[in-house]
């Protein structure tokens, strides 16, 4: 290839998903063209100069605006508050899956029965407790990508809470009622509860068109393909492709005669093959577990995510394992680690790779990736391009009470694993900022 | 667990559609216009539209790139009014030169910088670069082919490595 053509490619290249052999090419050539080298690195700087446009947000609230106008202008829209996606929404939050959503109350805009509804459930206040969040992130050699904060969970105050990013119908918070065993899944949508639903573990018969409604799917139902029976847990199931949108779908497990759904899990097309995004179960019949909400259960959390995202995920059903998993760029969270079993885990927040193309140095958040820039740009000039990244960043009332903390990434160049170690300060803003890195192990480059 | 890059039209309600891209659209349109209280009103502009004709843009393949195509048309639209009032500044096809003074002052600054492209080097770049469009999305937007949508984006790197020359080399310990 000559300089012309591999520089045009670079142009764009975390931009665009390439062919492996493209890949092979354009990496033959700048194994051994310093000029495309430094090209390539140009366009890297430029690409996250770019980023940094990225915190620009409105200041001001629109919607009200523009709802009176659009209404003004003859659009028959009526403001809507209430959005289906429990399906998903619990799947994320709850961790362990528990009842289908039927018994679902509808509450108004702002209404005062939501209000009421609030009225004898815990405290509403925003009191983290405990903080610690997960972020991992592996990719095979044709799959790096710039790294991208998802989804946070976390628990306040005896409540979970969700931010999807970009946020979706607002924050969905799940509370527990202790009196009555039901969850209560409310939205708040820019400091406004606007919807509440409640969860009951008694499943009601539903159709496919009802469940690709809820699942946000609607009308995908009626391109939905049989692919036959399966068996889970002894049960036999039908597993359902629906077509979502070009290059995605979503493969459903349904019971027999309830059509309710037992797994569901988000596939795109790479490269002609089918890659798992994300995958969870539902279990029906069972009751919330307490210690889901419960405070004492979750500070008494033991073991990093580091080593719960070492540990081997098995899919029983697929035969696959983690590593296998991996790198079809699947985040899938480790099913059989205790803290996903019990609800330990207090915040996560999930990376995917959206844009093929060498890693961005983890813009999982603007404040990582300003503190791993440079560390990360060091490692890389000597071990070469960052193929994965994981760490245990954890933010806990010990760690602020100390002022400092260490965290651990397990980085991988290449074909060369590097562990370090970074060292963090509070600043008196609030904010922890990197002091030190240090390369704990490394392999030979 | 929600997947970023599905189309956002699977999220039920215009309000998810409003959370989801506003600040994107209301950043695409302050990038391209400069002008903070105008790109309010050129966002609220796009979503009144989009408001309008929600029932369509539901069954729509793509939300997003609809919507940055109806704020790619209202800010050429306002910059054509404007224009045809004012002698603009940004009108030139190519690129203007700039002084190595200048050249210093835009290192850290690629605002500044991009003011120096053509507008569709501009444009293609801002979806490309800075929204996190892929090339075949902001094809769609522009409503031009891909590669020209990636040979304007290489010009507008080329142009861009020129005048934002390398930052002083920073040290490592943190």
């Amino acid at each position: 290839m000559r300089c012309s053509s591999v520089q045009r490619r670079l142009s764009t290249w975390a931009n665009e998903s390439h062919r492996p052999q493209e890949e092979h090419r354009v990496q033959v050539h700048l194994d051994s063209c310093e000029a495309c080298r430094q090209y390539q690195s140009k366009v890297t700087r430029l690409d996250y100069l770019a980023s940094e446009f990225k915190p620009v947000t409105l200041e001001r609230d629109l919607l009200p605006n523009i709802e009176r106008d659009g209404v003004r202008k003859g659009s028959g829209y009526v403001p809507r508050v209430f959005f289906a996606r429990h399906w998903v929404a619990i799947g994320a939050a709850a961790v362990m899956i528990l009842g289908a959503t039927m018994s679902t109350r509808r509450g108004g805009a702002y209404s005062a029965s939501a209000q009421e509804a609030v009225r004898g459930m815990e405290s509403t206040e925003l009191d983290r407790t405990a903080y610690h969040q997960s972020l991992w992130q592996a990719a095979g050699p044709h799959q790096e990508g710039q790294l991208e904060l998802l989804d946070q969970v976390w628990y306040e105050a005896g409540k979970w809470r969700e931010k999807s990013i970009p946020s979706f119908g607002g924050d969905r918070i799940f509370e527990f009622d202790k009196s009555s065993g039901l969850v209560r899944l409310s939205r708040d949508w820019r400091g406004k509860i606007i919807s509440q639903e409640e969860t009951s573990p008694r499943p009601k018969q539903i159709d496919l068109q009802e469940f690709c409604k809820q699942a946000g799917i609607e009308g995908a139902e009626a391109n939905a393909e049989d692919l036959g029976t399966r068996t889970l847990n002894g049960v036999s199931v039908r597993e359902i492709s629906i077509p979502t949108y070009n290059l995605q779908r979503t493969l459903v497990w349904l019971i027999p005669g309830t059509n309710l759904p037992v797994r569901m899990e988000r596939q795109n097309e790479q490269h002609g093959s089918w890659t798992t995004s994300w995958l969870f179960t539902i279990e029906y019949a069972k009751s919330w577990p307490p210690s889901i909400f419960d405070s004492s259960t979750l500070e008494s959390t033991t073991g990093g995510p580091t080593a719960r995202a070492s540990q081997p995920f098995h899919d029983a059903e697929s035969g696959t394992t983690n590593e296998s998993r991996l790198s079809q760029r699947s985040k899938l969270p480790n099913r059989n680690q205790p803290a996903f079993r019990t609800g330990n885990i207090v915040f996560a927040a999930y990376l995917s790779t959206t844009k093929p193309g060498p890693i961005d140095s983890a813009c999982a958040s603007e404040r990582v990736a300003a503190q791993l820039r440079r560390p990360l740009d060091s490692l890389a000039s000597e071990y070469g391009t960052l193929q994965s990244y994981g760490s245990d960043s954890h933010d806990t009332d010990k760690d602020r009470a100390a002022g400092s903390k260490d965290q651990v990434y397990n980085l991988r160049f290449g074909n060369h694993p590097v562990r370090s170690v970074m060292s963090f300060t509070l600043g008196s803003d609030g904010v922890w900022k990197a002091t030190s890195l240090k390369v704990a192990s490394s392999a030979t480059p | 667990m929600l997947d970023q890059a599905q189309p956002m039209d699977e999220h039920l309600g215009f309000e998810a559609l409003y959370c989801a891209h506003s600040d994107a659209i209301y950043r695409f349109c302050l990038r391209l216009c400069g002008n903070p209280t105008l790109a309010e009103d050129l966002t609220q502009e796009v979503f009144v539209g989009a408001l309008q004709g929600f029932h369509r843009l539901k069954n729509r393949s793509s939300a997003k790139t609809w919507l940055y195509r109806v704020a790619l048309y209202r800010v050429r639209a306002h910059r054509s009014r404007h224009e045809s009032r004012n002698v603009s500044l940004e009108g030139a096809a190519e690129p203007r030169s700039v002084s190595a003074d200048a050249q210093y002052a835009m290192r850290l600054d690629l605002s500044q910088a991009l003011a120096t492209l053509s507008p569709a080097q501009r444009e293609a770049f801002l979806l490309v670069k800075c929204q996190g469009l892929t090339c075949s999305e902001a094809a769609s937007v522009l409503r031009i082919p891909v590669g020209t949508v990636k040979f304007r984006v290489h010009r507008a790197v080329n142009s861009l490595q020129s005048v934002l020359s390398d930052t002083p080399e920073a040290s490592h310990e943190m």
